[in-house]
């Protein structure tokens, strides 16, 4: 199972959707009971959380941020009555959202782009989610499109597009490149203060921890969407940690806070966030 | 990294190391040369331990710098209360010198350990394999000292009369060159970095003070020491060295304190 972290449930459904995902989601969170949901070409089918079947399994964990997954490809769906996920989505983002800056507020910070799936009649027959996709357009940071709203107008249309599939959200673009700029001041910071031989082991010591949890992903390239900003949170821990662990500490926060200040408040208060423990 | 600070106290040691070569010229006996040359030795190393601590205090607690520092001052000052006990008896005493081994020795010998410890703890903390030359040129030293600081205590040995006596010369015969080893291993760590200046001044200074150590050891072996003569020098300029290592790593974390 890999990590999910600053995206909900609903928004991962939505990802899989856009990439015509067809199989069966496993979803695991505090909790320890898991989530299973089933994908097909009609879209999400079923759905099942402890006692609960379809709709009421889907209500409990639609709105939770954070836990883990795992994808199994080609998994027939059980042989029961489906559901109508896209009524369902559209009740929860239009009644049931959450105050998203407080339970997840580095969603502020993503990336939104379309996905390529044809609008569906619900996304036509709303004036406001058309006109948001419209604005998305070819992609858009959240922090452009809040520019022209209110947050609390934009969140419901958006979660909506989201968990329909109609747009993703990622990272990459806002978290990524960040840390991508960070760690290219940090490192020659590091050189310059310990040397070559100090260096080099800090830079493979960062990548083997990256892909022992993220096999496969390089921080250059987009992780999965429906990691959320996990990837994010695990590569700028592993700097804290492994500069943690260079020896001198003292001098290693020194390197880490003065990479900080060349970043704006915004930005560096961000990376503190997604690298405290 | 190189401030103010750090320039006025290099120029002032070597004025101070200078003057030890002026004061025959200004007619001053050897007596006087012994005395200014003594308080040059106490009061560099003295320096030196404070300059050390202040280091170490800008560490946070659990990073092993700080411990280092305050060991690298612990034993440069154990150095300096030896060498105050040792001029204070030659004073008292009417330029006699001190039976051997005496109080002062404990403080000459207890510098030793506390450095080695000291490089330990930084070699630990890098956590850097040591190249294999680091590791050659360490055992090829270490044996060379043995070695040669076995020859110059040839005689010591032979006079050697009680178990104490013989004990202490041991301890100079071995601590010496493993402490020699140790910072020759430690130096191979660091080849690059802004953190490598302060340590080639710190093993610099660890050098100096081995070769004074083996100066002032064969010189007295065939009773020629004199006190006051140059190379008396070599112990305030290997701290002074040290100091400036010293000096340098805390204007890394505090580039503006000068």
């Amino acid at each position: 199972m890999v990590p999910f972290r600053d995206i909900f449930v609903g928004q991962i459904l939505g990802t899989l959707l856009a990439r015509r995902y067809s199989g069966m989601v496993t979803l695991l969170f505090d909790d320890r009971m898991p989530a299973v949901v089933w994908l097909g070409e009609e879209g999400v089918t079923h759905a099942k959380y402890g006692d609960f079947i379809n709709d009421e399994a889907l209500i409990n964990v639609f709105w939770r941020p954070m836990g883990k997954l795992e994808l199994i490809q080609k998994v027939p769906p059980p042989k029961t009555p489906g559901m109508d996920y896209l009524f369902l989505v559209e009740g929860l983002t239009r009644n049931f959202l959450p105050q998203v800056d407080r339970v997840c507020p580095m969603l502020e910070q993503v990336y939104i782009k379309r996905s390529g799936l044809p609008s569906s009649q619900e996304i036509k027959a709303s004036i406001v989610t058309a006109g948001l996709l419209a604005r998305i357009s070819s992609g858009i940071a959240y922090t452009g499109l809040r520019t022209m709203d209110r947050a609390g107008d934009l969140w419901s249309p958006l979660m909506f597009l989201c968990a329909s599939g109609q747009v993703v959200c990622s990272y990459h673009p806002t978290l990524g490149r960040m840390l991508m700029v960070f760690e290219k001041d940090l490192l020659p910071r590091i050189e310059k203060l310990f040397g070559h031989k100090v260096l080099n082991p800090f830079v493979n010591s960062v990548r083997e921890g990256l892909q022992t949890i993220w096999p496969g992903w390089h921080p250059e390239d987009p992780p999965e969407l429906q990691s959320g900003a996990a990837p994010y949170y695990n590569w700028a821990k592993l700097i804290k940690t492994r500069l943690g662990a260079l020896g001198i500490p003292t001098l290693a926060a020194r390197c880490f806070e003065q990479s900080l200040e060349k970043l704006s408040t915004t930005e560096a208060k961000i990376i503190r966030d997604l690298a405290s423990p | 990294m190189y401030t103010k600070g750090t320039i006025f106290y290099i120029s002032f040691w070597i004025v101070l190391c200078g003057l030890l070569f002026i004061l025959p010229i200004l007619g001053f006996g050897e007596q006087a040369a012994s005395y200014y040359s003594n308080l040059v030795q106490v009061l560099s190393a003295l320096t030196t331990a404070v300059v050390c601590w202040r280091t170490s205090s800008v560490f946070e607690r659990g990073d092993p710098m700080r411990p280092m520092w305050a060991l690298m001052g612990m034993g440069v000052l154990s150095w300096g209360l030896g060498q105050a006990l040792y001029a204070g008896y030659v004073i008292f005493n009417q330029g006699e010198e001190p039976p051997y081994p005496w109080f002062s020795d404990i403080g000459f010998l207890l510098i030793q350990p506390c450095i080695f410890v000291a490089l330990i703890i930084f070699a630990r903390a890098l956590d850097i394999r040591p190249p294999a030359w680091g590791i050659l040129a360490a055992v090829i030293v270490v044996l060379g000292a043995v070695f040669f600081a076995i020859n110059s205590s040839q005689e010591n040995i032979q006079k050697a009369d009680t178990l104490i006596a013989y004990l202490a010369i041991l301890a100079y015969v071995i601590f010496d060159p493993v402490l020699l080893g140790m910072t020759v291993l430690s130096a191979s760590l660091l080849t690059s970095g802004m953190l490598a200046l302060p340590w080639w001044f710190c093993f610099a200074g660890l050098i100096l003070y081995y070769l004074s150590n083996r100066s002032f050891e064969i010189l007295t072996a065939q009773e020629q020491y004199v006190s006051g003569g140059f190379v008396d020098l070599g112990w305030p300029l290997a701290y002074m060295l040290i100091g400036v290592a010293a000096m340098i790593t805390y204007n890394i974390l505090h580039p503006d304190a000068d």
